[in-house]
């Protein structure tokens, strides 16, 4: 039996949510995944089921339109999704925690909120440009005079949004704007998908001369420092929960596929080198649940983590990859073939060292912490 | 010892480097988004003589050896993985049994057409119930009059449904006291000629989606006593000494999409930036590259060390299996390395790393896992510390 790594017990409220995705996650999205997967696309009646039972702005309290969950309750939740299928996963966090978490939090009732949380519409965040980190350094789109010009690239989602999130030089600082994207001098310039999440585009967003007013603003001119720490720390945790689910769920099929399989006449799983291979999932799914749990409660608390968040993101994205790596070996020629579900865990797994800037920022951001200033 | 590939060689590299290049490269994303079989490049592979890299002269083949052929076919694994396997898995594990263990009337009738590359070729060994155990495969051959009649189910069989000519590994003891390698026989199976062949659907896989991989039903398949390669009964022996061969197939399959990875990195990162200064100002990226190519390196000595030993008929099961273990090892890492190294372009699906990561995973799968190798090497190991 697979222990807890939930202690203390969760409340009322947490156990009532995650009771609502667990039962959705295996009854119904499991079975979808392989498809969602393979056509690139969430079916539209999914997209409002999710809408419906509130799983867009999980986190977000009942007075701004959301849920009123903790977020301990949301990252929760979207590991138990991301073990069904890391791309609908990865699409609720793109929602949340990329587009209605900081307009709940920086721009309370702006127009995008209630059309993205009902699920009516999709939002996107267009923040990273060619040469630029999650830091902020080398944004060059610039909001000057309330005139946007620039590209972002590598945004998540971007082709299926109507609503996008831009971060912009403004004067000194960084701004935030959320306005529609077929606002005129907003160009869709390039799109593809992804080897993994693949319902989700990477999109360029190209802006000549967009005319932007103050009512588009989330947050206040040159506020943006404030809300990239938070879009930051927030993401890496929601990302840490995504690593963590994928790397159970490739766990757990590996295990089942495993004693199921016979070579030498006995169950594959028998062999030392097997269990290595499933004993990774283990490791990286009990340090990603620990360290997710420990940001989401200070997260909770109101305590800064964006340390521990790093630290989380590095661990768990590195662990999914492992853990998927190992997965796929345990299928040996059947993990090669995508009728089973191996190879498109690894797929995903393989991504998730990219998003946020990806780790080798994380890793240099995290040596600094131990440096003298 | 001679780090120098001969002139000879330094010529056929250069030859292949450019086909590959100009010939190969071009149509590989379109092949693996449309699973497209690539009959035309199997077509100049055979006019080049690499569909008889094994196969003497006398009969059209190029013999360049197994040196020859690992240098050649380097060029093209980095161009299009997939051409790459369905061309090693004719050279290594259909024209060598030809030429080793086929009687002069089977060579004289079939290797032309081997060499030239008109008749492909497929190995089928694996079962559904028999992967890395592969002794407990369940295919007979039963005698009867002048021939055998070949029943049972293979799985995964590269080239299957497109190759004329097959290696059928089969139990001719149906007595079960000889069980596994004993009671196993290796035949050449003219598909069209034999009938009874049947295929299952292709297999949708994550990479090498050019290649073709299928079931192959064999139902009263008959064929002449006279296809039976080398001793009835030492079949699984074939099977191995084979796949010693193909082995060193494998590992250079691998270090030539590593190598076709790590040189699309490296030619980007003089033009990207990281953190608002030139990559290659970058330790990290400096570093990353560093050990990718010093890797390559050191996979493709040991793939060489091992096609010399076995042009040269030296022991070579534990070389053969290290170049396979480490190269292929390596290149998933460096393949992995460069998606994150370059970003949201990495992964990408118009870009080519992510291509070549799906590529490359197989080679830790087929021709013996990578924990087969392992197993193979220890056996070796210990085997070694007793004589
Ligand atoms: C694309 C592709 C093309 C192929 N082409 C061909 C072909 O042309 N001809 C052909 O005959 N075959 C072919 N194969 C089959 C391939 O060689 C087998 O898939 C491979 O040998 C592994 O067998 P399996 O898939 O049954 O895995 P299994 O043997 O079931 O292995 C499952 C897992 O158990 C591990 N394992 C098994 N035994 C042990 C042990 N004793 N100790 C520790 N771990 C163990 C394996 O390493 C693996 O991780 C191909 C496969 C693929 C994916």
């Amino acid at each position: 039996m697979k222990s807890t790594y939930f202690y203390p017990a969760p409340s009322e409220d947490q156990q009532m949510i995650l009771d609502l995705v667990v039962g959705f996650a295996k009854d119904e999205l499991t079975s979808l995944a392989e498809a969602i997967d393979h056509q690139g696309e969430i079916p539209q009646a999914l997209q409002e089921q999710m809408a419906e039972m509130g799983l867009l702005a999980i986190p977000i309290s009942e007075d701004n339109g959301g849920a009123g969950f903790d977020f301990t309750s949301y990252v929760l939740s979207l590991a138990e999704i991301a073990k069904a299928s890391g791309t609908v996963a990865m699409h609720l966090a793109n929602q949340t925690t990329f587009f209605l978490e900081p307009l709940a939090q920086f721009a309370t009732g702006h127009r995008a909120f209630d059309e993205v949380a009902s699920g009516g519409a999709l939002g996107a965040l267009a923040l990273l440009e060619d040469a630029g980190s999650f830091s902020g350094e080398g944004i060059q789109t610039s909001a000057d005079g309330l005139k946007l010009s620039g590209q972002k690239s590598g945004v998540l989602g971007g082709e299926d949004a109507k609503w996008i999130l831009v971060g912009a030089k403004e004067g000194d600082g960084i701004s935030f704007f959320a306005f529609e994207k077929d606002r005129a001098g907003t160009y869709l310039s390039e799109t593809s998908k992804r080897l993994g999440f693949r319902s989700l585009s990477s999109s360029t967003l190209t802006f000549e001369n967009v005319t932007l007013s103050d009512e588009d603003r989330v947050g206040q001119a040159g506020d943006g420092a404030a809300i990239l720490a938070f879009l930051h720390t927030r993401g890496l945790v929601a990302l840490t929960a995504i690593a963590a689910g994928i790397a159970d769920a490739a766990g757990e099929a590996a295990a089942q596929y495993a004693t199921e399989r016979k070579q030498f006449r006995r169950a594959i799983s028998e062999f030392e080198a097997i269990k290595q291979r499933l004993a990774s999932s283990v490791l990286a799914h009990g340090a990603s649940m620990s360290l997710l749990l420990s940001c989401s409660r200070m997260i909770d608390d109101g305590i800064p983590c964006d340390q521990l968040a790093r630290v989380a993101k590095v661990t768990a994205t590195s662990g999914a990859l492992e853990a998927t790596d190992d997965a796929l070996q345990v299928y040996g020629g059947y993990g090669f073939s995508q009728e089973y579900p191996a190879e498109r865990f690894y797929r995903d797994a393989c991504c998730l060292g990219v998003f946020l800037g990806g780790n080798d920022d994380s890793i240099q951001e995290l040596a600094m912490t131990i440096l003298p200033q | 010892m001679d780090f120098q590939l001969s002139e000879e060689l330094l010529q056929l590299q250069a030859e292949a480097k450019q086909v590959a290049e100009e010939l190969i490269a071009p149509g590989a994303r379109d092949r693996d988004e449309n699973k497209v079989f690539p009959h035309d490049l199997l077509k100049i592979c055979g006019d080049k003589g690499w569909m008889g890299c094994l196969v003497p002269k006398e009969f059209g083949g190029s013999d360049i050896g197994n040196l020859g052929q690992a240098v050649v076919l380097e060029e093209v694994a980095a161009a299009c993985a997939s051409t790459h396997v369905t061309v090693s898995v004719h050279n290594s594990l259909m024209s060598t049994p030809m030429k080793k263990y086929a009687s002069a009337e089977l060579q004289a009738k079939y290797l032309p057409q081997v060499a030239s590359g008109a008749w492909l070729g497929a190995y089928l060994l694996t079962e559904p119930g028999a992967g890395s155990d592969a002794a407990s495969l369940k295919t007979t051959a039963v005698e009867d009059g002048d021939s055998f009649v070949i029943n049972g189910d293979k799985m995964w069989i590269t080239t299957g449904d497109e190759a004329r000519l097959g290696i059928v590994f089969a139990r001719t003891e149906l007595d079960e006291s000889i069980r596994g390698p004993k009671a196993i026989s290796a035949f050449v199976v003219d598909f069209e000629e034999s009938g009874g062949v049947t295929f299952g659907k292709r297999e949708p896989k994550l990479g090498i989606r050019g290649s073709s991989t299928v079931a192959v039903f064999l139902k009263d398949v008959r064929v002449p006593k006279g296809n039976l390669l080398g001793e009835r009964g030492r079949g699984f022996n074939i099977a191995m000494d084979l796949l010693n061969g193909g082995r060193i197939g494998i590992a250079i399959q691998a270090i030539g999409i590593g190598r076709a990875s790590f040189e699309h990195a490296l030619g980007l990162v003089g033009s990207l930036e990281r953190a608002g200064k030139p990559m290659t100002k970058s330790q990290i990226v400096q570093f990353r590259l560093a050990d990718m190519a010093t890797r390559l390196d050191a996979a493709r000595l040991l793939a060489l060390r091992a096609a010399v030993l076995r042009d040269n008929n030296e022991p070579h099961i534990k070389e053969a299996s290290m170049a396979k273990l480490y190269a292929s090892t390596i290149a998933n890492q460096v393949c992995r390395e460069v998606c994150e190294l370059l970003g949201d372009a990495g992964i990408r699906d118009d870009g080519i790393a992510e291509r070549l990561l799906r590529d490359c995973r197989v080679s830790e799968l087929y021709e013996g896992t990578t924990e087969v190798q392992k197993l193979v090497i220890a056996k070796q190991l210990f085997a070694d510390c007793e004589a």
